[in-house]
């Protein structure tokens, strides 16, 4: 168990390192002269040479990146030359506010998505079966910014249950409520296409399996064959993907944020890359590819020890 | 699948006339039509598409004003007789609008589609036939690419590209890219074990020739699904760049757009907004049902 989580943990690092250098040369290299891109077209060449020597980016793209990478490490994330603030503060409140959002978004859809999708399974083929896969179906295809449309529209405007923009909510549940459980839709709509069925699929193959199988010749009851054997193995890929969700997950929160002004790290980076600030991207878009490697490394552990096949396999 | 008849037929020594085996394949495709146009989620998702292809096709003979058309004194205006869908903050006609917008989403995505099949066959293609390291090395890259929101990605290379549809197009077109390939070199590793392939190498085939005219042939099943499939999301994803600004711009009557454009007058004109997200739904699930569609149909 010790080395598989090792050997797991060296993996995510290789691929932070691999992510982190991608994300640091997307930023950098793609717009060209740095300067030149800050001071505008009519800066005189020396100008650009002087402010490319200041800010470094006549150093190779290597030292840069470990110059960057050692800072990043040490803490100190500088300030942003464009909103004037330190941005180690902002970029880790964005975050703690789209964590807000995306964990009310999960804890409400996991338990929905996968009741549903096991519903599905023992339902094979039948009525209940067709309508949850047709609606799991629909509900991925359609875009965020879509389905938020639609529930700003009635929700918010005609039924004025809720507001038509959200901020970060209070600690008491109505305010949570109120904040949250529209910008969570569309993220839940997403995610319950790919968690039911997931859960479905996990639990049809369970249903077929030999051991089912027995378990139903030896005379136990449907609810012990169900919850013991069935449901055991059928969620273990579930976990894998609602772990990979999670990656979805950014993505979707840069629309939604967008959509209902809510101040999240999504919202952050989609104006950072905008107007060029690449102090403030650089470092957000690093935090999300951290959260996902640490959610995908939970989920392999969590895995491994529900799966002993798993571990002792490495 | 399409592929039984070709394989078995290479198998026998001597092989057959080609004109069979074209007789046998016209007869497939036959088969696969007639199984389609009885297929009700094609038909529905066929027809959902159908009217957003002609509206972007013909939407300058059909649309009742022009899309672009700004008329101070009518802004804001409900649903009427006169405006069906309404009139935005500049008086233009949004039923005009959502028709013409079919044509900026339906040049993109299918760009877009077009070139990740481009790319992502011939790597699928490559890395599925000739294996060894340059396959390794290439599923760990697409292991690594998966591991990051995609949108992200496509905000920062955007962002610092520049926005417009044709980058659009390429960002989306090469994301795409190695997903598609993903799928296609699947297929391939089944198909090289296949006898019409070992008799090809044994007349003394050399690999490209394989690859383009004895496989690819008997992969058009999968490939037909999946890029279906992902002209759903290119539509979704060229939809949602353009909401998020990062397309094509105004005064283009693009349904992402016009989204994006309406919020700040969801309280005073919901029409605004709810029209082109309708029109961009019923696109999105046309395309998915019809994938959905064909992909039963060949799996009968």
């Amino acid at each position: 168990m010790g080395r598989y989580i090792l050997k797991r943990l060296g993996l995510s690092l290789i691929t932070l390192v691999i992510v982190s250098f991608t994300v640091f040369a997307a930023a950098e290299v793609l717009p060209g002269d740095v300067a030149r891109t800050v001071l505008g077209p009519y800066a005189s060449q020396q100008q650009v040479d002087q402010l490319n020597h200041k800010l470094g980016t006549d150093q190779p793209l290597v030292k840069r990146y470990l110059t960057w990478a050692g800072d990043f490490i040490k803490g100190d994330w500088g300030t942003s030359p464009i909103l004037n603030v330190p941005v180690r503060p902002l970029v880790l409140d964005r975050l703690k506010n789209s964590l807000i959002l995306a964990g009310f978004a999960l804890l409400l859809i996991v338990p929905i998505s996968v009741l549903l999708g096991v519903l599905a399974a023992l339902n094979y083929g039948g009525a209940a079966d067709r309508i949850i896969t047709i609606t799991g179906l629909s509900f991925v295809a359609l875009p965020e910014f879509v389905v938020g449309t639609f529930v700003i529209v009635i929700f918010a405007v005609h039924l004025g249950w809720f507001p038509v923009s959200s901020s970060v909510p209070d600690a008491n549940p109505v305010d949570i409520f109120q904040q949250l459980l529209l910008p969570s839709i569309p993220l839940m709509f997403v995610l319950f296409g790919y968690i039911s069925r997931m859960a479905r699929v996990g639990t049809v193959e369970s249903l077929r399996s030999n051991y089912t199988r027995t378990a139903v010749l030896k005379g136990l009851p449907q609810r012990q064959v169900v919850g013991r054997h069935v449901l055991r193995n059928s969620l273990l890929p579930t976990i894998t993907v609602v772990s990979v969700q999670v990656g979805y997950l950014v993505g979707g929160l840069v629309v939604v944020e967008t959509l209902f002004s809510y101040p999240g790290i999504g919202q952050l980076i989609l104006n950072a890359a905008v107007s060029h600030d690449l102090p403030v991207l650089e470092p957000a878009v690093l935090m999300i590819a951290i959260i996902y490697l640490v959610a995908n490394f939970i989920a392999d552990v969590l895995v491994a020890v529900l799966n002993p096949r798993v571990r002792l396999a490495t | 699948m399409s592929t039984v008849e070709q394989s078995d037929l290479a198998g026998i020594p001597g092989g057959t006339a080609p004109e069979d085996v074209a007789r046998l394949r016209r007869a497939r495709r036959v088969e696969l039509l007639r199984g389609l146009l009885h297929s009700k989620t094609f038909m529905i998702g066929a027809a959902m598409v159908a009217v957003w292809v002609i509206s972007a096709l013909l939407w300058r003979w059909i649309t009742p004003y022009n899309p672009q058309a700004v008329d101070p004194i009518n802004t804001l205006k409900a649903p009427s007789s006169s405006h069906w869908f309404g009139t935005d903050n500049l008086g233009r006609d949004v039923f005009s609008r959502v028709i013409a917008g079919a044509a900026p989403v339906l040049t993109v995505a299918p760009l877009a589609t077009a070139l990740g099949l481009l790319g992502g066959i011939t790597l699928g293609l490559l890395t599925g036939y000739y294996r060894g390291w340059v396959d390794d090395v290439f599923s760990r890259l697409v292991d690594a690419l998966l591991t990051f929101p995609l949108i992200i990605l496509a905000v920062l290379v955007l962002a610092s590209l520049g926005r417009s549809p044709r980058n659009v197009i390429l960002v989306i077109g090469i994301i795409f890219t190695p997903l598609i390939a993903r799928t296609v070199r699947s297929a391939v590793l089944v198909e090289r074990e296949r006898e019409y392939v070992a008799a090809a190498q044994l007349r003394g085939e050399r690999g490209p020739r394989i690859m383009v005219f004895e496989i690819l042939p008997n992969i058009t099943g999968p490939i037909t699904v999946e890029g279906t499939i992902r002209l759903g999301y290119a539509i979704f994803a060229a939809a949602t760049l353009a909401f998020l600004g990062l397309g094509i711009q105004d005064p283009s009557p693009d349904w992402g757009l016009q989204v994006a454009n309406a919020r700040a007058y969801v309280q005073i004109a919901w029409w605004m907004a709810i029209f082109p997200a309708l029109a961009l739904s019923t696109l999105v699930v046309g395309v998915n049902l019809i994938a959905d569609g064909i992909r039963r149909v060949l799996e009968e």
